[in-house]
C-alpha cells in the first residue's frame, strides 16, 4: 500500500475481473501511498493503526475514524453477505434482519475459503511494517490446516489402483519430495511434504516412483539455510531429509508395505540455451560434476553435449537463469568457464505427412550389410512429443529389427533436417521393408531407419519452431507510441492495452524470444527508466520464412 | 516423541506474487513479529534471512524457494513485557515457503505449489 499509485479498491476490482476470482475484501486501508496508516478490520469493525516507532510490533486497536465509517459500513455488507451465502440458516438469519455474530462470520468465511468459494483480501505494506499481524491472524482464521482438506490421492504401483491417504499420523507414511538442495556440510538435502503418517530419523523409506529403498539418516527442520535437527516428522509437516541419494524432485517416498505414488509435477521446457567451455583441463573435470549437481537441484535447468560440435550446452528458462547457474558454478564449485552468447532454443517439426524408404545396402563380396524400411512421418499433436509405431504386416521386417529402426529414428530426430535443431511432436510409422537372411543385422536397420527418417522429414514440410513470450509492459502514457512501435519492430503481436495504476498504460503482447535479448535496457533508455516489463514463456510457433532462412544461414545449413 | 502442535493448529503456506511485490519482505516481517528473528532483515540491504544465497543478497532477488517455520496465536502473550512488544501466545505452527518472483525461476514456484 505504500507504493505510488497504490489503490486497494482498483486491485479488488482487477482480481475479480482479470482472475475471475470471487474476492472478498475483509479489510479496507486507512490512507494510501505515503499516508497509509493501517487497516480497518471489517469482521471486528475496528481500526488497526500503526503509529508507534517500533517496527510495527504493537499497533493500536482503535475505533474506526469518522471519515471512513460510511465506506467501512459499505464494505462490511460484502463480508456479511459472503458469510450468509454459505448456509441457509445464516441466510435466513441475515434476511430476517438479524445481525450475524462475529464467530458465525469467521466460521462461515473459513469454510468458504477452504471450499475455494471466496478469496479473502487484505492490504498492507511489509516494507513499512503495516498489516502483517492481521495477515497472520487471517492465516489462522481462514486458511485450511492439513486436516481440513480431504486427503491426497495416489496410485498403488503394485495394483494400479487409486488410493486415498488421509492427513493423519496413524495412516501409513507418505510424502512428496519437492526440492533438492546441495548443502556444503551435509550433502544432499531432500525437501519433502508429509501427507500421511510419521517417520523417524534412521528409518528406511521406499521410493515408490523409482522402486528403491533408501535410508533417511537425519531429518532437519529448515529455516532458510539453517538446519535444526529433529527426530521425527508428522503428517502435514515440511522438512528436509539427509541421506537420500536416488530420490529426485517429484518422487513419492512412503512405507514399503503400503506403497503409493502421488501425483508428480511437470516442468516447462527450457527456451534458451548457451554453450559453455571450461577454461582449463582441471575445470573440465569439475564442470561435469557441478552441472549435474545443479541440474539435480533445478528441474528447469538441463544440459547436453552437442554431438556435432562436442560443446556442452546448458539450457534454461531465461538469460538471468543461465547467468545465475554460471555464477553458482564459479562460486560453489570453483569452476571457471567461458560462456557463449545465449541462444534461443529452437526446435523443428513437420507440418504434413510424407513417406520415404531407407535402403542401406553394402553387398560387395563376403558378408554384407542390408537394411530396408519405409517410414511415414506425420505431425503429432502439440506437446505430444515423439511417437514410434510399428505398422508392418506379414513379417516384412523381422520383429527383432524394429527397435533398431526406432533407434535410428531417435538418433535422427536429435538434429532436424532444416537447421539441425531437435525435432519435437512427430509420429513415425514403420509401414514396410525387407531383409536379407544373411546380411541383415541391427546396425543395418539403425542406418536404414535414420536414412528413411531424414528423407521423409525433408519431404514433410519441416519448419523451425521458436519460443514465443507473453509480455506485459507498464509505461507512462507519453511513451506508449514508442513502446508499441518497438514491439512491432520485434515481430510482436500487440494483444491489448488497458489503464494501469497511476496513469500508466499496460500493453500486452506476444513476442518471439529471439527478438527480446536485452529488451529491458532498451525499454529503460526509451522511456527514461519509467517503464517496466515482465515476460514469461507462452508457446512455440513456426518461424516466418525469412527468419528461418537467417537461422539456417547462421547454422551453416 | 509427540507432536508439539496439533495438526488442526498447523498451517502450510506458500507466498507467491509478482516481481518486487514484497514476498520476501513480508516473510522477514513475519519472522520478526513471531520472534524467530530479533531484528529486521531488509532485502534491499542484502540482509534478508530467507535470501541467504550470495547471489540473492547481491541482487536483492529471490532465486530459490526457502522454507521456514514460525509460531503464532490469536491471543496476546500473558507475559506483560512480551505483550507490549506485540508478542502472542504460540498456539499455531505456520510453515512458510517463500518463492522467487522472476519468471526465469517459475519452476521453483510450481513445485512449492505441488507440495501444498
Amino acid at each position: 500500500m505504500d507504493r505510488t499509485g497504490a489503490d486497494f479498491y482498483n486491485v479488488v476490482k482487477m482480481v475479480k475481473e482479470r482472475l475471475g476470482a470471487p474476492a472478498v475484501p475483509i479489510q479496507i486501508p486507512i490512507g494510501a501511498e505515503g499516508d497509509f496508516k493501517g487497516v480497518i478490520d471489517l469482521v471486528e469493525m475496528k481500526a488497526i493503526v500503526y503509529t508507534n516507532d517500533d517496527f510495527g510490533k504493537a499497533p493500536d486497536i482503535t475505533e474506526i475514524p469518522d471519515s471512513l465509517k460510511d465506506l467501512a459500513d459499505e464494505y462490511r455488507v460484502g463480508v456479511v453477505e459472503a458469510a450468509a451465502e454459505q448456509s441457509d440458516a445464516l441466510m435466513e438469519k441475515y434476511l430476517g434482519g438479524e445481525e450475524l455474530t462475529r464467530d458465525e462470520i469467521v466460521a462461515a468465511l473459513r469454510q468458504a475459503t477452504i471450499d475455494m468459494k471466496i478469496y479473502p483480501m487484505l492490504c498492507g505494506t511489509a516494507f513499512k511494517n503495516k498489516g502483517i499481524q492481521p495477515l497472520l491472524d487471517s492465516v489462522i482464521h481462514y486458511l485450511p490446516s492439513p486436516v481440513d482438506v480431504e486427503g491426497i490421492e495416489g496410485i498403488n504401483p503394485d495394483t494400479d489402483e487409486a488410493n486415498l491417504r488421509l492427513p493423519s499420523d496413524s495412516e501409513p507414511f507418505s510424502a512428496l519430495a519437492f526440492k533438492l538442495m546441495n548443502d556444503q556440510h551435509v550433502g544432499n538435502l531432500t525437501f519433502f511434504r508429509v501427507y500421511s503418517g510419521t517417520i523417524t530419523k534412521g528409518s528406511y523409506v521406499y521410493n515408490a516412483t523409482k522402486g528403491k529403498k533408501e535410508r533417511i539418516s537425519r531429518i532437519v527442520q529448515m529455516h532458510a539455510n539453517k538446519r535444526e535437527e529433529i527426530d521425527q516428522v508428522f503428517a502435514g509437516d515440511i522438512a528436509a531429509a539427509v541421506g537420500l541419494s536416488e530420490t529426485t524432485t517429484g518422487d513419492t517416498i512412503c512405507e514399503e508395505k503400503s506403497p503409493i505414488v502421488l501425483e508428480s509435477m511437470s516442468f516447462p521446457d527450457p527456451v534458451i540455451e548457451m554453450s559453455i567451455e571450461p577454461k582449463t583441463k582441471a575445470d573440465q573435470d569439475k564442470m561435469g560434476v557441478a552441472l549435474s549437481r545443479l541440474a539435480a537441484e533445478d528441474p528447469t535447468f538441463r544440459m547436453y553435449t552437442d554431438t556435432e560440435t562436442g560443446q556442452t550446452i546448458i539450457r534454461g528458462m531465461g538469460e538471468l537463469h543461465l547467468e545465475i547457474i554460471v555464477d553458482r558454478m564459479k562460486r560453489e564449485f570453483k569452476v571457471e568457464a567461458n560462456q557463449g552468447k545465449p541462444q534461443v532454443a529452437y526446435r523443428e517439426t513437420v507440418t504434413s505427412e510424407a513417406k520415404a524408404r531407407g535402403l542401406f545396402k553394402k553387398q560387395t563380396g563376403g558378408r554384407g550389410k542390408f537394411g530396408d524400411c519405409t517410414l511415414i512421418v506425420e505431425p503429432n499433436e502439440t506437446g505430444g512429443g515423439f511417437a514410434f509405431i510399428n505398422d508392418t504386416v506379414g513379417g516384412s521386417i523381422p520383429r527383432e529389427y524394429i527397435p533398431a529402426i526406432e533407434k535410428g529414428v531417435r538418433d535422427a530426430i536429435l538434429h532436424g533436417t532444416v537447421a539441425g535443431y531437435p525435432v519435437v511432436d512427430v509420429k513415425v510409422h514403420v509401414v514396410d521393408g525387407s531383409y536379407h537372411d544373411v546380411d541383415s543385422d541391427e546396425i543395418s536397420f539403425v542406418e536404414a531407419g535414420r536414412m528413411a527418417y531424414r528423407e521423409a522429414m525433408g519431404k514433410a514440410h519441416p519448419v523451425i519452431l521458436e519460443p514465443i513470450m507473453s509480455i506485459e509492459v507498464v509505461t507512462p502514457d507519453q511513451f506508449l507510441g514508442d513502446v508499441i512501435g518497438d514491439l512491432n519492430r520485434r515481430r510482436g503481436m500487440i494483444q491489448g492495452q488497458e489503464n494501469g495504476p497511476g496513469g500508466t498504460i499496460v500493453v500486452k503482447a506476444k513476442v518471439p524470444l529471439a527478438e527480446m535479448f536485452s529488451y529491458v535496457s532498451t525499454l529503460r533508455s526509451m522511456t527514461q527508466g519509467r517503464a517496466s516489463s515482465t515476460m514469461e514463456p507462452s508457446h512455440y510457433e513456426a518461424v516466418p520464412r525469412n527468419v528461418a532462412d537467417d537461422i539456417r544461414a547462421k547454422q551453416g545449413k | 516423541m509427540a507432536r508439539a502442535f496439533s495438526l488442526e493448529n498447523t498451517r502450510n503456506i506458500g507466498i507467491a506474487a509478482h516481481i518486487d511485490a514484497g514476498k520476501t519482505t513480508c516473510t522477514e516481517r513475519i519472522l520478526l513479529y513471531t520472534g524467530v528473528n530479533y531484528k529486521i532483515g531488509e532485502v534491499h540491504e542484502g540482509a534478508a534471512t530467507m535470501d541467504w544465497m550470495e547471489q540473492e543478497r547481491e541482487r536483492g532477488i529471490t532465486i530459490t524457494s526457502a522454507a521456514t517455520t514460525c509460531f503464532w496465536g490469536l491471543n496476546v502473550s500473558t507475559d506483560p513485557a512480551k505483550s507490549a512488544q506485540g508478542a502472542r501466545e504460540s498456539t499455531h505452527r505456520i510453515n512458510i515457503i517463500d518463492t522467487p518472483g522472476h519468471s526465469d525461476f517459475g519452476g521453483e514456484v510450481e513445485r512449492v505449489l505441488m507440495a501444498r
